[in-house]
């Protein structure tokens, strides 16, 4: 690998920087083992994402030129969330459709973004993990990666490779679990509905452990079990990955 | 129809309340989805299929003023009328004058959306005539008075009970013992009932699948034959179509009912397809002895000239709600429109003005698979979100929204400030849920709170955690 | 006032598409030969010959079928269809007309409103969906296919046609075409509208049975019954 393309930014999402940094710490471990330099360039903060699903354009320019200028220069950005990996990748360019000084930016920017469960099987080819976790554990597909960026099989594959790790297909893992960014605060109700309907497809499978490369539904799905008080955990699939999995899971306190 | 979107927040929790709804849907999108997935298997060339049909609306509606007259042209040469619609007031005006010119009684209608869109059995029963939905779940929804919930599926919302009722109410006049009776029972009886209203109906009314605009052909599609039944006994009759239904041939027709019947119900082919092709000619043992074509724009022509262009693809088919989480939870009705789900949530802002239906666009958790399932691959996720752009553009979006937009906007543009605050927030809130891992409560977020914790975070940022890392490794 | 909003539709129409002025016909088809004319469209594979093919998906859409070897044969195979009480309504087709219908068999050749059987001759059947295709016309009331019990249908096997796209090039030469109305059906009258369970004959035939003239039967004799 020459220089340059060796170096990798970790995108962390803004998510990922305030609620839960070892899915960060996590990523940039994997990214290490797989033979990568990696930096946390400081320009970045969110991608904008909440301000252009909201339809509030201008905003969403302006983090987004932030996040393209913070993430210059590197041959490979790597995101552990599918949401915001296709908000640099779909929607910047579009974003920029009819701004032609920033659309060249925003193209190449989405041509050197990655998910990075997507990276570090298409492009780290890594085959063989130093983690174990002995649990039963399913696997929710969050909705933009999975038809957005076709995020299936690379999850599954590297979960294969944790030692003791026994996968759980989900019952109809393509429904949405209701987070949906804002809309699970506009229509807790409904949102509400979707998470039940999600948890009882989690209990059926009877996995005690519930892993997503999403944390924005994390959150939700650990909200929710909390709520329930019920013993079923959940995790980032980086903090798994990268055998951190005896730290406490999302939403889980010392007690 | 009148929109009631306005209330959609009120008719959704009303939706999640109820029991039988619920039963309801779940097993009807249970039986939409598993079953065109079965079809979609067989068909190993459906992406392309899918591909073609997007072609073929995208060519169509770039030609569109060339199609509508090449396809009024024909339905002349083939004896019949063409009547031009631009408001739904025009549809309403021209379809009860055809019916009094008629000397009519009694109208038979098949299921057709944009008759619901013009509101026709209202008009149609106000101006005297006997109006009679002939397609079981729109006779059942007649019955109920109420508007249909799936545009392909109308009274999916209701169970065999509520069936059983209605029918004992208006069949029996309530004096049925059995409460709750079989379907092919229930099925029988709307037969006999409906088959005396065809066959003493003065006009037909029913929509179109599609108009071909090579031969002056409306295609019919249903499973039970009664728009044959609703096109073939009466005097008259009278088809109503946006003018967004044309394809250019016969060819095309034919490959648009592979992807129409697939995605609707999962079948190949619906059990009744029909070309009609003006009215009864010499020598025709049968058929309406004149054949009337609506043409409606009613808002659709404007849609042309933006990227709503787009949404002119929808051939009504209903994959989109059939796959919709949100349309699932709270079926049709709460939408408060004619057209429900995802595809409803894009066309009523259009139709109804944005700032009735404020709700549509946002009701959604832009999930894409209404989009992965369109059989014409609209983006519905990226429609909607323009949406939300209009309505952000012209202060129709909830002022809390706004305000948490503003304060991140402002924080988040600028690291350093970010970093601060980042710090220090989560900092306390860190310490704060230490311990129980999670919050209760927490102000501002009660909309989370009211029924899912908050998990705690960990305490440090990232990006503190990454420098502290750096730090201890050099 | 109607012409001006035919007027005004279309210039809005042209105003959404910025189209200045007339576009002909012939301009339209050679851009959509351009952007998918000349490929067919994608359609379901399947192997073998047409008939068994279509007797295959007919079977699937609850339809019967049984072989016949001559034209003789029809008013025996329809009259062991037939309830006690039973008239027969037979389309004004000369292929039906020549028949010797025996004398007990009461044959009226309208389509009455009540009558029990209706007997038709298809015009073409698609292989692909198991359908048949009736075409209205002096020899063919469209309320034969609608009104009866039981439909009965006699279909050469020479006129199975691969696809809906080969009906149309095997009617086409032939005016009037299209007729008024041309009715694809694919099995007895159906409806789900009550919790989506399926129920055969919701307002049209609850019976569709086919009689099948000509060659390439193969092995087979009967289906679906």
């Amino acid at each position: 690998m020459g220089d340059g393309v060796d170096r990798v930014a970790l995108f962390a999402t803004c998510l990922v920087d305030l609620y839960r940094p070892s899915v960060g710490l996590a990523s940039a471990e994997l990214l290490e083992q797989a033979g990568y330099r990696v930096e946390v360039p400081e320009g970045q903060t969110c991608c904008g994402q909440p301000a252009w699903n909201s339809g509030d354009t201008r905003r969403a320019k302006t983090l987004a030129r932030q996040t393209m200028a913070a993430l210059e220069g590197y041959g490979y950005v790597v995101v552990p969330s599918g949401s915001c990996a296709g908000t640099l990748i779909h929607d910047y360019p579009q974003l920029f459709a009819e701004d032609p000084e920033d659309l060249g930016a925003a193209e190449d920017l989405a041509s050197r973004t990655w998910e990075l469960t997507r990276f570090l099987v298409e492009v780290a080819g890594i085959t063989g993990l130093d983690a174990n976790f002995r649990h039963k554990v399913c696997y929710h597909d969050a909705c933009s990666g999975l038809r957005g960026l076709g995020i299936k099989h690379q999850p599954r594959q590297l979960l294969g490779s944790v030692d003791g790790l026994e996968l759980q297909e989900l019952p109809n893992t393509e429904i949405c679990c209701g987070f949906g960014g804002t809309f699970c605060v506009k229509y807790p109700e409904i949102s509400t509905r979707l998470m039940d309907d999600k948890l009882d497809a989690i209990r059926s499978t009877g996995a005690d452990t519930v892993l997503a490369g999403e944390l924005g539904c994390l959150l939700h799905i650990a909200g929710r079990l909390k709520r329930n008080d019920e013993p079923i955990r959940a995790y980032h699939i980086a903090e798994i990955l990268a055998d951190m999995g005896d730290q406490p899971a999302i939403g889980e306190g010392d007690d | 129809m009148q929109s009631t979107a306005r209330e959609f927040p009120l008719r959704a929790r009303r939706a999640l309340d109820d029991v039988q709804l619920r039963e309801a849907l779940a097993k009807a999108q249970d039986g939409f989805v598993g079953k065109r997935q079965t079809s979609i298997d067989a068909f190993p060339e459906f992406e392309a299929l899918r591909d073609r049909g997007k072609a073929i609306k995208d060519h169509t509606l770039a030609y569109l003023d060339v199609y509508l007259e090449q396809f009024e042209k024909a339905v002349i040469a083939a004896g019949g009328q063409v009547h031009w619609a631009e408001s739904a007031e025009d549809a309403q005006r021209i379809v009860t004058g055809i019916c009094q010119q008629a000397g009519a009684r009694r109208v038979t209608k098949a299921k057709t959306m944009a008759g619901e869109e013009v509101s026709l059995n209202e008009v149609l029963e106000t101006a005297g005539f006997d109006t009679v939905e002939t397609d079981l779940g729109e006779y059942i929804i007649q019955l109920a008075k109420e508007p249909p919930s799936h545009i392909i599926a109308p009274a999916v919302h209701k169970t065999r009970q509520q069936i059983s009722d209605l029918f004992n109410t208006h069949h029996h006049g309530g004096r049925l013992k059995t409460a709750l009776r079989e379907v092919p029972e229930l099925v029988d009886e709307a037969r006999q009932r409906l088959r005396e209203k065809f066959l003493t109906a003065d006009v037909g009314i029913t929509g179109a699948n599609f108009l071909v605009a090579e031969t002056g052909s409306i295609a019919l599609v249903t499973n039970e034959g009664n728009a044959d039944l609703t096109h073939t006994l009466p005097r008259v009759h009278v088809a109503i179509a946006g003018i967004e239904k044309l394809v250019p041939t016969l060819d095309d027709a034919a490959c648009m009912l592979r992807l129409l019947a697939r995605s609707a119900t999962g079948q190949d082919t619906s059990t009744y397809t029909t070309f009609v092709t003006g009215p009864k000619r010499t020598g025709d043992p049968d058929g309406p002895e004149s054949f009337h074509v609506v043409l409606l724009d009613n808002g659709r022509s404007r849609m042309l000239g933006n990227r709503y262009r787009e949404m002119l693809r929808c051939i009504r088919c209903g994959a989109c709600m059939n796959h919709c989480p949100v349309y699932g939870a709270i079926g049709g009705h709460a939408y408060g429109w004619v057209y429900p789900g995802p595809m409803g949530s894009v066309l009523t802002p259009l139709f109804t003005g944005l700032d009735d239906s404020r709700d549509l666009p946002n009701a959604c958790t832009l999930n894409g698979r209404c989009q992965s399932v369109c059989p014409v691959q609209i983006p519905l996720p990226d429609l909607l979100r323009d949406l939300r752009r209009q309505q952000f553009e012209r202060g129709l979006t909830a002022r809390r929204t706004r305000w948490v937009l503003a304060v991140w906007g402002a924080i988040a543009r600028r690291p350093r400030l970010y970093h601060l605050f980042t710090r220090l927030g989560m900092g306390l809130l860190g310490r704060l849920g230490k311990r129980t891992g999670a919050f209760r409560r927490l102000p501002f977020a009660s909309a989370w709170t009211a029924s899912r914790d908050m998990p705690a975070p960990q305490g440090s940022t990232f990006q503190q955690l990454w420098k502290q890392r750096q730090r201890d490794a050099r | 006032m109607m012409n001006s909003t035919r007027e005004r539709i279309l210039a809005k129409v042209r105003r959404g598409l910025e189209a200045s002025g007339q576009r002909s016909i012939a301009m339209a088809h050679a851009a959509r030969e351009l952007a998918y004319g000349e490929m067919p469209s994608p359609r379901q594979p399947w192997k073998g010959n047409a008939t068994e093919r279509f007797c295959q998906r007919f079977e699937a859409w609850a339809g019967t079928w049984q072989r016949l070897s001559r034209v003789g044969e029809i008013p025996m195979a329809v009259q062991a269809l037939l309830g006690p009480e039973d008239f027969v309504s037979v389309a004004p087709h000369s292929l039906l007309r020549e028949l010797d219908w025996p004398s007990q068999m009461a044959v009226n050749h309208e389509a009455p409103a009540d009558c029990r059987l209706a007997v038709s001759v298809a015009d073409a059947a698609i292989a692909e969906t198991g359908t048949l295709v009736l075409c209205s016309g002096p020899q063919s009331p469209t309320g034969l296919a609608l009104l009866p019990e039981t439909h009965v249908v006699i279909l050469r096997t020479e006129t199975i046609l691969p696809d809906m796209e080969a009906v149309w090039r095997h009617l086409q030469p032939e005016p009037p075409f299209p007729p008024r109305s041309l009715n694809t059906i694919s099995g007895p009258s159906r409806t789900a509208d009550v919790e989506q369970t399926i129920q055969l004959g919701a307002h049209g035939p609850r019976r569709l049975h086919v009689l099948l003239l000509g060659e390439h039967i193969g092995e087979m004799s009967a289906g679906g019954i």
